[in-house]
């Protein structure tokens, strides 16, 4: 037993020394007095052990030492020393985290601080009692000399554009300036100073009030504000050019009128003289003509109907224009009215060796419109087709009901309309020229004439064209009647 | 002549019986200061503790019955106390360097 026994102790020896040795080591935080006294204990425990173990080998060993007399009472130190170790290390680990959740809420406290100090806002905390309790370095700032007075209580602040203009403390403000921001001028700062003020209860604490620099907005809104009476006057001065300017053109414009009216009406009873005695002449009642005598009285009467013709156009734009033009609405049939526009211009089809083919349909087709100016749409579209189609070409006037309306459709294989010039072939005086034609008689108004009437009656009138290959002309009159209505105004067309 | 709690004899003494009682009587002590510090520290030392008081009741026991097989086991857990009051002072330095560092 006694070699197993030799061995133990020194095992314990060891044991105890290393442990003396990282107790001498055990770190002690200044101003720690209990971490001191437990490391102080560990230290006389661990040396106690170290002293008792040597004493232990060498009683074992034989040798009787001094240190046997000792043994006793050191051993006796032994359970105040732990019990000393024990208590105290638990007070100071209690102490070490009370000192962290102190060191933590300081940390915290730093931050909340940091955070008070970053924000553009300015932060005060009113307290139950009313008193100002904290504010944060902006608020300072933004309320500048005045500042220590709104600590105090003085009345510091007016509220722009409120009921109250006389000065309010921080307090009461906080008392009944709700989230939505109010406007307040600070006192007794040099410059203007415009702050947004919020308050938000808290539950326990009081309130905050939040406060926001906006005297640049201020500024702002008023220099914009002045941009627009500036800009209202400008506006208002420019509206009243523009006015002018519209009463001058409406002045010329019927001037324009009433000198076209005038100067038509002017030309048209000599142009009828012109025709009537030139007809008189051709029929030899005044005396025999010679040939060539009956040849240019020929080109004098067609140049006078031509006149005539362009006469009339003129008149009729002028008269749309003015807008003494009465739509006088009646049962029409689309059918009849197509026979009688063809039977105007089978002459003139023949002359021009053109086909023309006529399809009004089986069936009448009742509409309300005003016949009359149906009838001059669809001459100056037939007008038209025959002029701009080459001898041996055809022209096709059909008519079909589509849903409830009477469309009527005016095709011919003429030289077509190029792309470009189909958005203004209905403008007055506009003429296309296909390439490498030379303009067509006339003034270019029977389409302008057309697009006018149409309006004026309800009519769509729409083009589709394809240069060398003819044009198609739509016209579209809206609500056709039942055929079981009677036939009666439009017959007598 | 007294007796010491590591020199095994058969006789006990009065010191021997006094250290003890005053070693059981901490053990509540202990065990509240392991339940207030919750740390890896604590749970070493109450155990190398609880070594410590095994060799003092084996060198009371000892003068009684066994001698030799409780002399054995006195010496035993004198060093595995040891052993684990070097892991306990180890595992508290430790700590303390931890904490004293994040501070």
């Amino acid at each position: 037993m006694q070699p197993a026994i030799a061995i133990l102790d020194t095992i314990s020896i060891l044991a105890f020394l290393i442990a003396l040795g990282f107790a001498l080591d055990l770190p002690v935080s200044p101003g720690r007095a209990l971490e001191l006294g437990t490391k102080l204990a560990m230290v006389a425990i661990m040396a106690l052990c170290v002293f008792v173990g040597v004493s232990n080998v060498l009683e074992h060993a034989g040798i009787t030492s001094a240190l046997d007399r000792y043994e006793d009472y050191s051993e006796v130190l032994f359970v105040p020393l732990f019990m000393y170790a024990a208590v105290s290390s638990s007070n100071a680990g209690r102490v070490r985290r009370e000192m962290r959740i102190q060191q933590e809420l300081r940390v915290e406290r730093d931050f909340s601080s940091s955070v008070m100090d970053a924000t553009p806002a300015g932060i005060v905390l009113i307290g139950r009692d009313g008193k100002v309790v904290f504010g944060n370095e902006r608020a300072r700032q933004l309320l500048g000399s005045v500042f220590e007075d709104a600590f105090a209580g003085g009345p510091v602040l007016v509220e722009r554009d409120g009921a109250f203009p006389e000065p309010r403390t921080l307090a009461e403000i906080a008392t009944d300036t709700a989230a939505v921001p109010r406007r307040f001028t600070v006192l007794g700062v040099e410059e203007l100073r415009v702050l947004a003020i919020t308050a938000s209860p808290m539950a326990e604490e009081g309130v905050i009030i939040g406060m926001l620099d906006v005297t640049a907005r201020v500024s702002s809104e008023r220099e914009l504000e002045q941009y627009r009476r500036d800009l209202e006057v400008l506006v208002e001065r420019r509206t009243e050019q523009l006015v002018e300017a519209n009463l001058e053109m409406a002045a010329a414009n019927n001037a324009k009128k009433a000198f076209l009216a005038n100067m038509s009406h002017e030309l048209r009873t000599p142009l009828n003289a012109v025709i009537g005695f030139s007809g008189i002449l051709l029929t030899e009642s005044a005396g025999p003509l010679n040939a060539e005598q009956h040849k240019q009285l020929g080109m004098v009467e067609d140049a006078g109907h031509q006149l005539l013709a362009l006469v009339n156009e003129v008149l009729d734009i002028a008269r749309v224009e003015s807008g003494h033009v009465r739509v006088e609405a009646e049962k029409v049939d689309l059918g009849h009215l197509l026979t009688v526009v063809c039977s105007e211009f089978e002459l003139a089809a023949s002359q021009g060796s053109i086909k023309m083919s006529p399809e009004p349909g089986e069936e009448p087709l009742w509409v309300i419109s005003d016949p009359a100016k149906l009838l001059q749409i669809l001459r100056n579209l037939l007008s038209n087709a025959i002029k701009f189609t080459p001898p041996g070409g055809e022209i096709c006037i059909g008519l079909e009901r589509h849903g409830s309306d009477g469309v009527i459709q005016v095709r011919d294989t003429g030289v077509g309309i190029a792309p470009y010039d189909q958005g203004r072939i209905f403008s007055a005086f506009y003429q296309a020229c296909p390439p490498g034609e030379v303009k067509s008689q006339g003034a270019g108004l029977g389409l302008s004439i057309v697009r006018q009437l149409s309006e004026l009656i309800g009519v769509k009138v729409d083009l589709q064209s394809t240069p060398g290959y003819g044009s198609i002309f739509t016209v579209r009159v809206p609500a056709v009647i039942p055929s079981s209505e009677p036939r009666t105004l439009a017959r007598g067309l | 002549m007294g007796h010491t709690a590591f020199g095994g004899q058969s006789v006990y003494s009065q010191t021997e019986v006094v250290n003890l009682l005053l070693g059981i009587s901490i053990i509540p002590i202990l065990l509240a200061t392991r339940a207030s510090v919750p740390s890896q520290y604590t749970r070493w030392f109450v155990a190398a503790y609880v070594f410590m008081l095994v060799s003092y009741v084996s060198t009371v026991a000892e003068g009684y019955l066994l001698p030799d097989a409780f002399n054995l086991i006195e010496h035993g857990a004198l060093a595995v106390a040891g052993c684990l009051f070097a892991i306990t002072l180890f595992l508290r330095r430790r700590e303390l360097r931890r904490i004293l560092r994040e501070s």
